[in-house]
């Protein structure tokens, strides 16, 4: 029962007026029974912030919206989307807010983290007569995300030559806004970038995204992904290694760095400055950098228009010419008559008294009104009512033929014996 | 030679002509019916030939119809007819309540399939 109550409601809005008509009357079915009216449970919002400090709020209503009986909802457990087996919260119970008929919870003091979160709710009546005539379908699980300002600190970044880490040599970075820095590298050395991400419970985060892209002016991209340790995202870019990867292109390349998720409220995407680089000549079978298009958003401006051509309908024949040949072929049927009239059909055996001749005149109207109900069907219905009407038809004509025909097949007996 | 092959084939011609005279009445309806229903067959298909078969599924209808009832009225002949033993335990009058019963139903398709 909440399974169809909840198909029916994850259904959208259905094309045809129809349609919709036949779900909303569905839905008030399911409200308005005697077995069991299944109750929704259903979070206005899934997404919470910490920043803002929001209130898990969870509605249960019926599934037209109208009010639900007395009853308290617990949060059994709550999942993280990476520990699944652990859960982090158990057993709480949300508290009711009567004027805006909401259960809520209070998550600050729970001191749950950003993320994704899976949460299982129960809900048990007040009234255990109720259990009865409502229909909760045990546990219910809601996705939810709680989203924070993840902060960034001890971010530096520097240039080293190979094999000698240098700390001094590191420059500090303030990431929440853009900055231009200048560095000088060659193909000998390498570059160091590394911060700690911290949410706001203090744990250490790692997000989906975090990038590195380097532009040269040429418009070349290289992006790279940074690891995470333990502690802190870093990445070593070893130009070294990386020589044939950039095509051998010198010159000015322009920094930037990604960092997005979606349970970060402050992803960010912030140009570093620029790094000079100074690589050595390509040898005669280097990759030529790719060319790329002047404008690359061209590729996503509007096509040619595509002029659609219907297909051509098929040429129908001059109205002249079907009446010709409409006439020809009723002909046949003409010769036909004439045929049966030289052959001198007669209606002798017709039966002379009364109810005999009843039968034998249904008969015939009824054979006539299947044709014309063909011809109806034809010009107007559709099968189905076709074949209704056909049935009843037929069980008319099967009575009265046999009526007929077997009081036509006895008049033949008498008359060939006598 | 040749003028003896066409007076056996006049001979011949003669002789279905009075062989054909003698068959009862009911047959020779019948027979006349089934060529009636052969000659709108032939003449829908030359239409369709001049003018291209575009709806084609009326085309079908209307000439599968024209094939189907005397092919019908066919088996109504053999089972009335009195000479052809097989048959001789059925009453003419079930013959033909069979003939109208399947002619119906063929109608019906046909309606159907004629859009």
């Amino acid at each position: 029962m909440l399974g169809l109550a909840k198909f029916f409601l994850s259904i959208g809005i259905p094309g045809s007026t129809k349609d919709l008509f036949n779900q909303i009357e569905s839905l008030s079915c399911f409200e308005n029974n005697r077995i069991s009216i299944p109750l929704i449970l259903s979070p206005p919002s899934t997404v919470l912030s910490l920043t803002t400090r929001d209130q898990l709020k969870v509605e249960v209503t019926t599934v037209l919206g109208s009010a639900a009986p007395p009853l308290t909802v617990s949060l059994v457990q709550a999942f993280r989307s990476d520990s699944k087996d652990t859960p982090v919260l158990e057993n709480q119970e949300l508290q009711f807010d009567s004027e805006n008929t909401i259960h809520y919870l209070d998550i600050i003091p729970l001191k749950l983290d950003v993320g994704k979160y899976k949460l299982m709710f129960e809900i048990s009546f007040h009234d255990p007569e109720n259990l009865n005539t409502y229909a909760t379908g045990g546990r219910t699980s809601v996705m939810a995300f709680i989203t924070g300002s993840i902060k960034i600190d001890k971010a530096e970044i520097g240039i080293f030559d190979s094999d000698s880490g240098n700390p001094e040599a590191l420059k500090r970075l303030d990431l929440s806004r853009d900055s231009t820095l200048s560095l000088a590298a060659n193909h000998l050395q390498k570059l160091h970038l590394s911060f700690q991400l911290t949410t706001p419970l203090g744990h250490h985060f790692k997000p989906h995204q975090v990038f590195l892209k380097l532009r040269h002016e040429t418009n070349v991209e290289h992006i790279f992904v940074m690891e995470s340790s333990a502690r802190q995202f870093k990445i070593v870019l070893d130009f070294l290694s990386l020589v044939e990867k950039f095509y051998y292109v010198s010159g000015k390349y322009e920094i930037e760095l990604t960092v997005g998720d979606a349970a970060m409220e402050n992803s960010f995407l912030r140009a570093l400055g620029h790094i000079d680089l100074d690589l050595p000549e390509p040898p005669e079978k280097a990759a030529r950098p790719p060319t790329l298009p002047v404008d690359p958003y061209l590729k996503f401006g509007p096509k040619q228009e595509i002029a659609h051509i219907f297909r051509e309908p098929d040429r129908r024949p001059p109205k002249e010419l079907s009446l010709a040949f409409l006439a020809l072929t009723l002909l046949p049927f003409v010769g036909f008559l004439i045929g049966l009239m030289r052959l001198g059909v007669n209606l002798k055996s017709f039966p002379s008294s009364v109810v005999p001749a009843a039968f034998s005149i249904l008969f015939h109207a009824g054979i006539a009104a299947a044709l014309l109900l063909y011809v109806l069907f034809w010009l107007k219905l559709d099968l189905f009512t076709t074949l209704k009407v056909l049935g009843f038809l037929g069980g008319f004509l099967v009575f009265v033929g046999h009526r007929t025909l077997s009081h036509h097949a006895s008049a033949t007996a008498k008359l060939k014996s006598s | 030679m040749a003028k003896s092959t066409s007076s056996d084939a006049q001979m011949l011609i003669r002789s279905l002509r009075t062989a054909y005279a003698a068959t009862p009445t009911n047959l020779k309806i019948i027979d006349l019916y089934v060529v009636y229903a052969i000659v709108t067959a032939v003449i829908q298909v030359v239409c369709m030939g001049i003018v291209g078969s575009f709806p084609f599924n009326s085309f079908l209808s209307g000439v599968l119809s024209c094939e189907g009832t005397p092919v019908l009225a066919v088996c109504l002949r053999i089972q009335v007819n009195k000479e052809n033993k097989e048959f001789k335990d059925l009453p003419p009058e079930r013959a033909y309540a069979d003939f109208v019963l399947c002619d119906l139903v063929l109608h019906l398709v046909i309606m159907n399939f004629l859009g």
